[in-house]
């Protein structure tokens, strides 16, 4: 790295508990990296990436999945999701190598970078957004348990507790690994896609064909692709993965095993995502109205179609979005307050040093928990308000993203060149214009033709 | 695993060159170390990305007035 802008030297070196667990980490992977371990580096390397995605199909994402499946069946919507998930890679494969390079927050390096108003307007909205979005992941966990008669505020608060008993560790990579697996149940929708016996022929068909597209194109179908096209990357995912990469210790020699990381992520939730769909598809073939559907009723509406353990198993599905979401989401908050108000900003901190990081972590959570149990609480409003936020934070986040890794005084060599900004940029733009078409629809709804 | 660590504590950085902790500064990068991150200065912004910022400070306004008319609508239509 050449040029680096400091304003301040070096300042005296003093070693906290925070390095040593760090350094113990990045010991690890020097000493398969010398054994040209290859597999076993990877173990080491992988989670933001598959973290990331995962925690994109969120309660709401998968409603919505379930939903397309029985409002579309097998068709245009299963290429189109992988689109979306190619999107999506592109966009945080900068965030890697923004963390790996820099080992800086995007936050951070906003509020460095381009001062102060940007940097709290970054943290304001991706807190206010990530604490509406929290409150959908507690319906979801909320509606998946409600399947099985657990009572809501069991279900609530044992998430919240599996939340603080994680984050208690006191150590990124404990956090990590429990996370990954539960991320993993992610996969459960793909057996609710086996027992709905989705015709091969077909699936295949459509991703040459991309359709059939029932009803054609209509105001319902541009709202759909909008809503789609807009959720495909989220502020949260951007700030996110750049702080769990910083978080893990990722360095430049990492970068590649980043972009397996990512990868693989956005594979394994696309598979999870098309499975969503194809799970589904039994409601659209039977004519099933699906359109006013919540969490829990697509489990129960199934059972006729996929049996009572496809219907479990969706469920658990739903539980399992809802809870990996909030666990991500809570943590991404976290990150962005200690980054902008130079704070703590590690999973590796102390509880002493750490007590910031670990009160913001903690209070996103219950805020949206406890919301959420409130009686009369505004959960349609929230659930409707959420997207439209999301919509207002993208934006700058993205542009600042494209800044910051085009700014080759901190980046280097490691800054985009032509074909990364040919993509990066094309699909900033893409993500752009289908977010604010998709606020100004939800907002105007006259201005879509029936 | 301050037990384990010799010369650290639970408050965290502690001002140290004990060889015990040599080890740490050998496996992290300079910036990966709590206590020695250098702090970023502003960026030199061109014209261009000025008038890109400004752009963004538009859309913010054009979206919070956005945002409150969905909330204003929703409440409207709730009540």
């Amino acid at each position: 790295m050449t040029n680096l802008p400091m304003d301040l030297n070096t300042p005296t070196a003093g070693i906290s508990l925070e390095d040593v667990k760090r350094a113990q980490d990045r010991r690890q992977v020097q000493r398969y990296r010398a054994k040209h371990r290859s597999w076993s580096l990877l173990w080491l390397l992988i989670g933001p990436g598959i973290l990331v995605m995962l925690g994109e199909n969120d309660g709401p994402s998968m409603i919505s999945y379930a939903t397309t499946g029985a409002a579309y069946g097998i068709g245009f919507f299963l290429p189109f999701i992988v689109l979306t998930f190619a999107m999506a890679y592109v966009v945080q494969e900068m965030t890697v190598r923004l963390g790996a390079v820099t080992k800086r927050g995007h936050a951070e390096l906003i509020y460095a970078r381009f001062g102060r108003f940007w940097g709290f307007f970054a943290l304001g909205d991706l807190v206010l957004g990530n604490l509406l979005t929290l409150v959908t992941e507690f319906i979801a966990i909320r509606a998946g348990l409600g399947f099985f008669g657990v009572p809501p505020a069991l279900a609530i608060l044992g998430a919240l507790l599996l939340n603080v008993a994680v984050v208690l560790s006191r150590r990124y990579w404990t956090w990590e690994r429990v996370v990954l697996s539960l991320a993993v149940f992610n996969l459960l929708f793909v057996p609710v896609a086996i027992l709905a016996h989705p015709v091969a022929s077909e699936v295949v068909r459509s991703f040459f064909t991309w359709g059939p597209l029932p009803g054609g194109v209509t105001g319902g179908f541009v709202l759909l692709i909008m809503s789609n096209i807009g959720a495909t990357v989220t502020p949260w995912m951007l700030f996110f993965q750049q702080s769990a990469v910083v978080d893990k210790g990722i360095t430049t020699a990492d970068i590649p095993q980043g972009r397996i990381d990512t990868a693989l992520g956005a594979i394994i939730a696309a598979v999870a995502a098309i499975a969503t769909v194809l799970a589904t598809t039994p409601l659209f073939l039977h004519h099933v109205d699906a359109s006013n559907f919540q969490g829990a009723d697509f489990a129960t509406a199934l059972v006729p179609y996929v049996g009572n353990i496809g219907a479990t198993l969706f469920a658990l599905g739903l539980f399992e979005a809802g809870l990996v979401a909030a666990l991500t989401i809570s943590l991404s908050s976290a990150y962005a307050f200690g980054e902008v108000t130079g704070s703590a900003r590690s999973l590796n901190s102390t509880l002493r040093g750490g007590w910031p990081f670990y009160a913001v972590l903690m209070a996103a959570a219950a805020i949206a928990a406890v919301l959420v149990l409130l009686p009369n609480a505004p959960l349609v409003f929230i659930t409707l308000i959420v997207n439209v936020i999301a919509v207002l934070a993208m934006p700058p986040a993205i542009v600042f993203l494209l800044l910051l890794v085009n700014d080759r005084e901190i980046m280097g060599q490691h800054a985009n060149g032509r074909l990364a900004n040919f993509f990066g940029i094309g699909v900033t733009v893409f993500l752009i214009l289908a977010g604010l078409g998709f606020a100004l629809i939800t907002v105007f709804p006259k201005l879509l033709p029936a | 695993m301050n037990r384990e660590t010799p010369g650290l504590t639970e408050v965290g950085v502690q001002n140290t060159t004990d060889a015990s902790t040599a080890w740490v500064r050998e496996v992290l990068e300079p910036d990966q170390l709590t206590g020695s991150k250098m702090r970023y200065g502003r960026r030199k912004l061109s014209r261009g990305t000025l008038v890109l910022l400004w752009a963004l400070r538009v859309y913010v306004v054009f979206m919070v007035f956005i945002v409150s008319l969905a909330i204003w609508n929703a409440l409207h239509s709730v009540g």
